[in-house]
């Protein structure tokens, strides 16, 4: 049994027997970590208050084992307390976490990810708007080395030549030129500003992403693109994305 | 293990108490050797008690709490508050409240609460019921009062939103330091909400 500090990101909890939660931590030095956490739900847990979703807590971890850890203490870094006070926030970090526990690596440390996980709850708390939404999208897809082609076809490899409307191929892995283009092929059209903006969030630091004022077509094209690539590289559609847009009132 | 020792009807027992919430082998084998332990009468009344339960209760059409009888006990009482309704998650989060005695009103149970993340969505929750409640005129006000975790508080807020075009009084229970407790134990978030929510005392 090895006990271990570190900083962990609470990304999903679940009920688990009768009083325990099953975590799903997004850890600074052991990457994603199941631990369970018990008896928070008795009343007067001690732990309860560092176990919510979407907080940062400083916590005490035993690992056995089995690749289920167990959580020993836990005290709260950062609650995030505007993402639950707002239910665009809250269902974007939803969205966020999922993300993230869908694409993080099991116990590998990647000091990188967490950096950007933590950036994300934050960038959410302070702007849960759709295009922030999408900068972390993109950032994660990058990061895990999913970014789709822009530059060159995705099918021969050749330079994409200027054009006012381009083919954007998630099978394919990116934008496809004519003559690689199939019959049938699903494909999503888009034009240039929807390639600028893709490219423009990948670098702008996420606390400068709400001065960016895209057209409501061109950050509703970004948004069928992203959901497409990010559907492809999952294998299966995201259950809060389903549930999100379920929620629109 | 414990089938090489026992007799197929004590297995077969202890199986079912297994399927207990929070009852493992061990305490199954305790409870299945303590029912035989009692009286014949006592063993037919457990089980007579079991079956009734299971064959009377049902939800109430109403207020989909759990009940013996349609609509349940507090939707008919006529000296209850029919201008507030408290929403809550489930049956057990009535028996908390109506152990207050301090509620007067009626309730509706939404049987759960949105979860994006395991894909529980609003239409599988009886928000529709409760607008079709509110369509009488009479309800004045509303009180969320589920959980306050992230689902309840999720919940909370996409009711808060679908109910305001209704122009209801729409309130959310009080957070904060669970009476008897000490401040040295609450959590940050748990404390920045009673702060927020704290009151005047001692005002005549």
């Amino acid at each position: 049994m090895v006990q271990y500090k570190t900083e962990a990101l609470v990304l999903h909890s679940r009920k688990y027997k009768e009083a325990d939660g099953l975590l799903t931590l997004l850890t600074r030095h052991r990457g994603k970590v199941s631990a369970v956490a018990r008896g928070i739900y008795k009343p007067g847990s001690k732990l309860r208050g560092g176990v919510q979703p979407f907080s940062l807590n400083a916590m005490l971890l035993n690992a056995g084992r089995s690749t289920l850890h167990s959580l020993n203490q836990s005290d709260c870094l950062e609650m995030f307390l505007p993402l639950r006070s707002d239910l665009d926030a809250m269902a974007a970090a939803s969205y966020w976490a999922e993300l993230l526990e869908s694409f993080a690596m099991e116990e590998q440390e990647d000091t990188g990810m967490f950096q950007l996980a933590l950036a994300g709850f934050y960038g959410l708390a302070a702007c849960p708007e759709p295009l922030m939404i999408h900068a972390l999208e993109i950032r994660l897809m990058n990061r895990m080395g999913y970014a789709p082609s822009f530059r060159v076809c995705a099918g021969c490899g050749k330079p994409i030549e200027p054009s006012p409307q381009y083919s954007f191929s998630a099978d394919a892995g990116g934008l496809v030129c004519s003559h690689c283009r199939c019959e049938g092929q699903p494909v999503i059209r888009l034009g240039p500003a929807v390639i600028s903006l893709w490219q423009g969030l990948e670098n702008i630091s996420l606390d400068k992403v709400n001065r960016i004022r895209p057209q409501p077509e061109v950050l509703g094209r970004l948004g069928k693109v992203s959901q497409a690539w990010i559907l492809y590289q999952l294998g299966r559609p995201l259950k809060s994305w389903q549930v999100l847009k379920k929620m629109e009132v | 293990m414990t089938g090489l020792f026992h007799a197929p009807v004590m297995q077969n027992l202890m199986e079912q108490f297994g399927k207990l919430p929070g009852v493992g082998p061990k305490t199954a084998q305790r409870l299945a050797f303590f029912v035989l332990s009692l009286p014949k009468e006592e063993v037919a009344a457990f089980a007579e008690a079991l079956v009734q339960a299971k064959e009377t209760m049902t939800f109430c059409p109403v207020c989909f709490s759990l009940t013996d009888q349609t609509p349940c006990y507090v939707c008919r009482d006529v000296t209850r508050d029919r201008r507030t309704i408290c929403v809550v998650e489930e049956t057990t989060d009535v028996f908390s409240i109506e152990r207050t005695r301090d509620y007067r009103g009626l309730y509706h149970v939404l049987q759960g609460s949105i979860s994006p993340m395991d894909g529980r969505q609003p239409e599988d929750l009886r928000i529709r019921e409760l607008l079709q409640r509110l369509e009488s005129g009479e309800v004045e006000e509303i009180i969320l009062a589920t959980n306050p975790d992230v689902e309840g508080e999720t919940t909370a807020l996409y009711l808060a939103r679908l109910l305001k075009p209704f122009g209801l009084r729409i309130t959310r229970i009080a957070h904060g330091i669970p009476v008897g407790s000490n401040l040295e134990h609450a959590d940050a978030a748990t404390l920045s909400q009673a702060l927020e929510g704290r009151r005047e005392i001692g005002k005549a």
